[in-house]
C-alpha cells in the first residue's frame, strides 16, 4: 500500500470550502464531505505522491505520531478507494 | 475523516447558504435556439448575440467560478449545443472538477454526442419535453420532428448510461397530455419534473402569461399526488408553524448560493431576473458576487421584511418570486397578482384534501 501512487478519481466533482472538501461521486451522485485531514490527503492525491509520502506529510503537518498517521491515512485511503466508493485510485509507482 | 454518506447535495447547499458561496450556477452559453417555442422567454433566440462570450472568455468565466467555490454548473441557453465549442467547454469544466449538467431540447444529441457525454461524465442531461405526442410538442416548439428527436436523445442517453431527465413546462397547450408525459417518463425509466409557471419574456413582454393553466387545470395538477408540493398536506396548525419558520428565511437562493450568467457575461440573480448585477467583461466574478448592491439587497431580505406578505396566512403555500414580482409590480419585494391568485388556489386544494380526509376517516 505505502508505495502505491494516489490519484483522485477524475470523475469526482469537488471543491474545498473553508478547509472542508465536498465531493460528488459521478457513479451514484452521493455527496461526501471530508474533514481537514481528509481534505489535505485528497489535495495531495494528485498522482505525484505515494501513500507513504502522504503519511510523511500528515505526520509533519499535524500533531500525530508516525504510527497513528500511517494507520489513519491507510484506513482513509482504503475506504475511499473501496469498490463501493471508488473516489480515490491506487496505482503502482513508476 | 469522512462523514457518512449524506443524501444528495443537501448539506453542501446548506454550507453554501451559510457561507454565501455561489454553489450552483446556470451558465446560459448562448441565446441562439433551433426551436421557436411559443412561451420562450429568451428574446432574440433566432440568432446568436454578436456580443456572445468567446471560447476563451467562457473558459475564463469557468476559472473564476471554480475559484469562487461553485460546484454545480448547468449549461443552458437558448440551445447550448448550438455552440460549436460546447463539448470543449464541458471538458474544461470537468478538468476544473465541476459537477456538470446540461439543459437542452435534445435536437442535436445523436449517438456520437451521447457517447461523448458519457465519457465526459456529465452528471445529468435535462431534456425539455412539451408534450407526449409529436402533434402537441411540435406545435409548441414550431418545428416538425422535434418531438422525435427529443425522445431519441432521451433513449440514446439512457443506452449510454447518462442520467437523463424530462423537464416539462405545463401550460394550456399541453395540459391534456400531462399524465401521458408521466407515463412516458416511467416507460423510459427517467425522472421528470413539471413546472406550471410560464414567465414573461425577458424584455418584460407579458404576452406569454395567457398560456398559463386555467384555474381548474392548475388545481387538477396540484391535486395529483405525484405533483403537488408537500405543504398541501399540512393542516392549519402545521401551516401556521411553517409560516413562522419561513418568515426568517431568504426569499430564494438567488444571490445567496445561486446565480445565472448570460451569454454576454451579465451576472444575474437568476434567469428571470431582469436586472444585471454586473458584467464579466468589466469586473471579476468575485467582485460582482461580493460587492454588487443587487446581491446585497437580496441577501439582506427576509420574508418578514416583505410588507405585503409578512402577515399573510398563505405564505407557506406561496411561490412568490422576486424576479416575477419585479417584472409584474416593479418591486421584487411586493406581492403580485399571479402569486396571490395561485396561493389562493393552493389553499383551496389543501382545504379540499383535509375535508376529504375527514370524510374518509
Ligand atoms: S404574494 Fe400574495 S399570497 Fe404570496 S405571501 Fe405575498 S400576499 Fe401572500
Amino acid at each position: 500500500m505505502l508505495e502505491k501512487m494516489l490519484n483522485r478519481n477524475k470523475d469526482v466533482a469537488w471543491r474545498v470550502i473553508e478547509n472542508e472538501a465536498i465531493l460528488i461521486s459521478a457513479e451514484d451522485s452521493m455527496l461526501h464531505s471530508l474533514d481537514e485531514v481528509g481534505t489535505r490527503i485528497w489535495e495531495l492525491a494528485d498522482g505525484s505522491n505515494t501513500v507513504g509520502a502522504i503519511v510523511e506529510k500528515i505526520f509533519e503537518e499535524y500533531e500525530v505520531d508516525r504510527e497513528t498517521a500511517e494507520t489513519d491515512v491507510v484506513e482513509f485511503v482504503t475506504n475511499l478507494a473501496s469498490e463501493k466508493l471508488g473516489l480515490l485510485l491506487l496505482s503502482q509507482s513508476e | 475523516m469522512q462523514d457518512q454518506l449524506i443524501p444528495l447535495l443537501y448539506r453542501a447547499d446548506q454550507v453554501a447558504v451559510d457561507k454565501r458561496i455561489p454553489y450552483s450556477v446556470i451558465f446560459e452559453v448562448t441565446r441562439h435556439c433551433n426551436l421557436d417555442c411559443r412561451m420562450c422567454y429568451v428574446v432574440g433566440h433566432e440568432s446568436a448575440d454578436p456580443e456572445e462570450l468567446s471560447t476563451d472568455e467562457a473558459k475564463h468565466v469557468l476559472d473564476q467560478l471554480a475559484q469562487a467555490g461553485t460546484l454545480r454548473l448547468s449549461f443552458s441557453g437558448g440551445e447550448p449545443f448550438l455552440r460549436a465549442d460546447l463539448l470543449e467547454l464541458i471538458a474544461y469544466a470537468k478538468q476544473l472538477a465541476f459537477s456538470v449538467d446540461i439543459m437542452t431540447n435534445g435536437i442535436l444529441i445523436g449517438p456520437e454526442t451521447a457517447k461523448r457525454l458519457k465519457k465526459l461524465v456529465v452528471w445529468q442531461v435535462s431534456i425539455s419535453l412539451l408534450g407526449a405526442t409529436p402533434e402537441t410538442h411540435d406545435s409548441i416548439t414550431g418545428r416538425k420532428g422535434s418531438f422525435t428527436r427529443a425522445l431519441n436523445a432521451l433513449k440514446l442517453l439512457r443506452e449510454e448510461g447518462v442520467r437523463a431527465r424530462i423537464k416539462t413546462l405545463i401550460m394550456k397547450q399541453n395540459f391534456h397530455e400531462y399524465k401521458q408525459i408521466i407515463d412516458l417518463a416511467k416507460d423510459l425509466g427517467v425522472p421528470f419534473s413539471m413546472d406550471p409557471t410560464v414567465s414573461s419574456r425577458n424584455d418584460g413582454d407579458t404576452d406569454t402569461l395567457s398560456m398559463n393553466l386555467t384555474d381548474d387545470q392548475f388545481k387538477e395538477l396540484l391535486a395529483n399526488p405525484s405533483l403537488g408540493p408537500r405543504t398541501l398536506s399540512l393542516n392549519g396548525d402545521e401551516l401556521e408553524a411553517n409560516r413562522k419558520v419561513r418568515l426568517d428565511g431568504y426569499l430564494c437562493k438567488a444571490g445567496i448560493s445561486f446565480c445565472d450568467i448570460s451569454w454576454n457575461g451579465d451576472v444575474r440573480p437568476c434567469m428571470q431576473y431582469p436586472e444585471s448585477a454586473g458584467n464579466l467583461r468589466e469586473d471579476s466574478f468575485a467582485d460582482i458576487w461580493n460587492e454588487s448592491p443587487l446581491f446585497e439587497k437580496l441577501r439582506n431580505a427576509r420574508r418578514t421584511h416583505l410588507p405585503d406578505c409578512k402577515d399573510c396566512a398563505l405564505l407557506p403555500l406561496c411561490f412568490r418570486c422576486p424576479a416575477t414580482a419585479l417584472l409584474e409590480k416593479g418591486d421584487p419585494f411586493a406581492a403580485y397578482e399571479t402569486a396571490c391568485h395561485r396561493a389562493a388556489l393552493m389553499e383551496e386544494v389543501r382545504f379540499a384534501r383535509i375535508e376529504e380526509a375527514s370524510i374518509g376517516s
